[in-house]
């Protein structure tokens, strides 16, 4: 079953063209990775798939459902981590994920779901703090935690380690691929090109607005006999 | 729980322990007006204690005794009486002997009041600080000065002209007032009538300032702090609809604002009422005179006020969508609102009918003007024009919340930037 569905995608600011006709698929129970350097319009694209930007043209579904036509029933389907993303500070950690909870379940599911995003957080003790409180790391794993613990059926993640550790990053990939095997998809973008080697199922490389190609990670190291990710990418630039 | 409730809450949550708006809001206006107001009771208080004076008296005939005697009877005085013989010498002493005014009565004194040529007295006033209380006490002296002056003419007139009453040749011509209020006339002059009035003139446009400001600040606040603390966009790919967005932010804004506006009603009518405490309880109430609202005046006046709120939220939100931070908002909040607010003021001093009609016009237009157009439209019983406001505020209203319905809906909400006094961040790819 197709999770996303993105073809042709335009999108203009003003007199800046940010996307310029892209396309792809990411299947449910995917981890799907787009890569590209700083204003390649990998953001852009993870904000029009989260209904927060209009389209100029072409068309974005997602689990069927059009962003344009019908964004309240995309935003039923997914969990949106922007990469400057903050939480309210005058919230405690445990205030803040009881917010959440709210608008995805009720009941006695709340504080299940709250249970779940507060093992998520490893934050222990200090999920009771507010947040202003915290460091950068720990808000961001609150923020992880937050835009997982509902299973959200698309996971759109922007940057997801931005601000953590090594070690807490590598604990937030791990989370994010445990998502994946329970059936959650997931949509990432990131600057580190060997986490979304390590995460992602398929790949998408964006330059200037466009997809400069896409497939396994192993697929685009045998066509550009590379050793990573990041040797792939440059010599895609180059072939432009 | 319903999303919009959640929001709602959360809103007030956020706001509430908001050290700044908890402090700046609520704390400051219940704390510092009434502290301001003590303090300047305390300093009216030492005015209105005790005064010593002292007097030198170098005349011997019996209106300088009368003088004397006049002040020993005024109850806020103490007399004291230099033991020097110089001036010199009693101003010294005035000064080591917390004698504020010191009142010379020259030689021939009582010979020149006799004679009506025009007596003369000296004062010095003894000035330690520049505190209100060492200025005022001249003052006092000065109307002290100025009932013993109409004392002594009432002796002089009753020794020259025995079988008249000195009062009127005093004040031969007195007036007896009186007022038509709609048609209904009462037996007090026009200035009591406008004393009743004043307060209600005053209080409705001061309050609706307060309050107007506080409100459009506020949800300036809240909407700029999603967008300045990176939260807005986790918030609006939320499965909620973003009107439930716009209205649970809009109705936990007004619940702060309008406890930050009783708290600084509270404080500013604290503050205030150390002016009054000289004043005298009028018998007269506005009721006796026909100019008192009725409860469905009060309802009326409720509803504009209401509907007023509402306008500068909606209208206050529109604008802060445009920013991106909390000082932009603020500012442009301030810049916008302020304009619409201020000139509702005039209705302080000036009744509407009396007005140009050009500037008439551009009030009418003005929303904020409206309730302080009610507030003295209701006393008069004239209720046509109090609806029209109502209605023409829910019209306002209605068309700025739609606007700002429409700018949640759209990108705009996310990429609209204005930033005043601070640099533009880059956008993202």
């Amino acid at each position: 079953m197709t999770a996303i569905e993105v073809v042709d995608l335009v999108k203009n600011y003003a007199n800046i063209e940010a996307l310029r006709g892209i396309s792809f698929m990411v299947n449910k129970g995917e981890i799907f990775g787009l890569i590209g350097p700083n204003g390649a319009g990998k953001t852009t694209t993870l904000r029009i798939v989260a209904t927060l930007l209009e389209i100029s043209s072409g068309i974005v579904r997602v689990f069927g459902n059009d962003v344009k036509k019908d964004p309240e029933r995309v935003r039923e389907k997914i969990s949106y981590l922007p990469e400057e993303a903050g939480a309210y500070k005058n919230l405690s950690g445990i205030e803040y994920l009881n917010f959440m909870a709210q608008f995805y379940t009720n009941g006695r599911d709340i504080e299940e779901m709250v249970a779940t995003g507060t093992s998520i957080s490893g934050l222990e003790d200090r999920i009771n703090d507010k947040v202003s409180t915290y460091s950068k790391g720990m808000t961001r794993k609150l923020l992880v935690a937050r835009s997982l613990m509902m299973n959200p059926p698309l996971a759109i993640l922007d940057e997801p380690t931005s601000g953590l550790d090594v070690i807490n990053s590598q604990e937030v990939r791990g989370l994010i691929k445990d998502h994946a095997r329970k059936g959650c998809t997931v949509l990432l973008s990131s600057h580190n090109m060997l986490e979304i080697e390590f995460l992602s199922s398929r790949v998408a490389l964006i330059g200037e607005g466009r997809i400069l190609d896409s497939g396994t990670p192993g697929e685009l190291k045998n066509r550009y006999s590379a050793q990573n990710l990041e040797e792939v990418f440059l010599e895609a630039v180059s072939h432009e | 729980m319903s999303k919009f409730t959640a929001i709602l809450i959360k809103e007030m949550k956020d706001l509430l322990r908001d050290p700044k708006i908890v402090v700046g809001m609520i704390v400051v206006p219940l704390v510092l007006f009434p502290a301001m107001g003590a303090m300047f009771r305390t300093g009216m208080k030492s005015v209105e204690s005790e005064i010593q004076i002292g007097v030198m008296n170098q005349d011997t005939g019996h209106f300088s005794q009368e003088l004397i005697r006049i002040l020993e009877d005024n109850p806020g005085v103490k007399l004291y009486q230099p033991q020097s013989s110089s001036l010199e010498g009693a101003i010294q002493e005035a000064q080591t002997n917390d004698v504020k005014v010191l009142l010379v009565i020259p030689p021939g004194f009582s010979a020149d009041v006799e004679d009506t040529t025009g007596a003369e007295i000296d004062m010095y006033a003894v000035v330690e600080g520049l505190g209100m209380s060492e200025v005022i006490s001249s003052s006092r002296v000065d109307m002290i000065i100025q009932g013993i002056n109409t004392q002594l003419s009432r002796t002089i007139i009753s020794e020259k002209v025995p079988d008249t009453d000195p009062g009127n040749i005093l004040q031969p011509i007195t007036t007896r007032g009186y007022t038509v209020v709609r048609g209904k006339t009462v037996n007090v002059p026009p200035a009591v009538i406008a004393g009743l009035v004043s307060s209600q003139s005053f209080i409705v446009p001061v309050v609706l300032m307060v309050m107007i400001m506080f409100v459009a600040q506020m949800a300036a606040t809240s909407m700029a702090t999603e967008k300045e603390n990176k939260t807005l966009e986790t918030l609006l790919t939320l499965p909620v609809s973003r009107l439930s967005i716009l209205a649970g932010k809009m109705g936990g804004t007004a619940v702060v604002s309008l406890i930050s506006a009783v708290a600084y009603i509270i404080g500013f009518s604290t503050y205030m009422s150390a002016f009054q405490f000289g004043e005298v309880e009028s018998a007269l109430s506005l009721k006796d005179v026909g100019l008192a609202i009725t409860p469905v005046g009060f309802l009326m006046l409720g509803i504009s006020i209401f509907m007023a709120v509402l306008a500068a939220l909606s209208l206050s939100m529109v604008l802060a969508v445009f920013t991106q931070d909390v000082r932009s908002a603020q500012s442009l909040v301030s810049f916008t609102i302020m304009p619409l607010v201020f000139p509702s003021m005039i209705f302080i001093f000036a009744d509407m009918n009396s007005l140009p009609v050009a500037l008439r016009y551009v009030l009418l237009a003005l929303p904020f003007s409206h309730p302080t157009i009610a507030a003295s439209a209701l006393a008069l019983k004239n209720y046509a024009i109090v609806l029209g406001g109502i209605v023409y505020l829910g019209v306002f209203t209605l068309v700025v919340l739609l606007i700002a319905a429409h700018m949640f809906n759209t990108e705009r909400v996310v990429t609209a930037k204005i930033t005043l006094g601070r640099k533009k961040s880059k956008s993202k790819g």
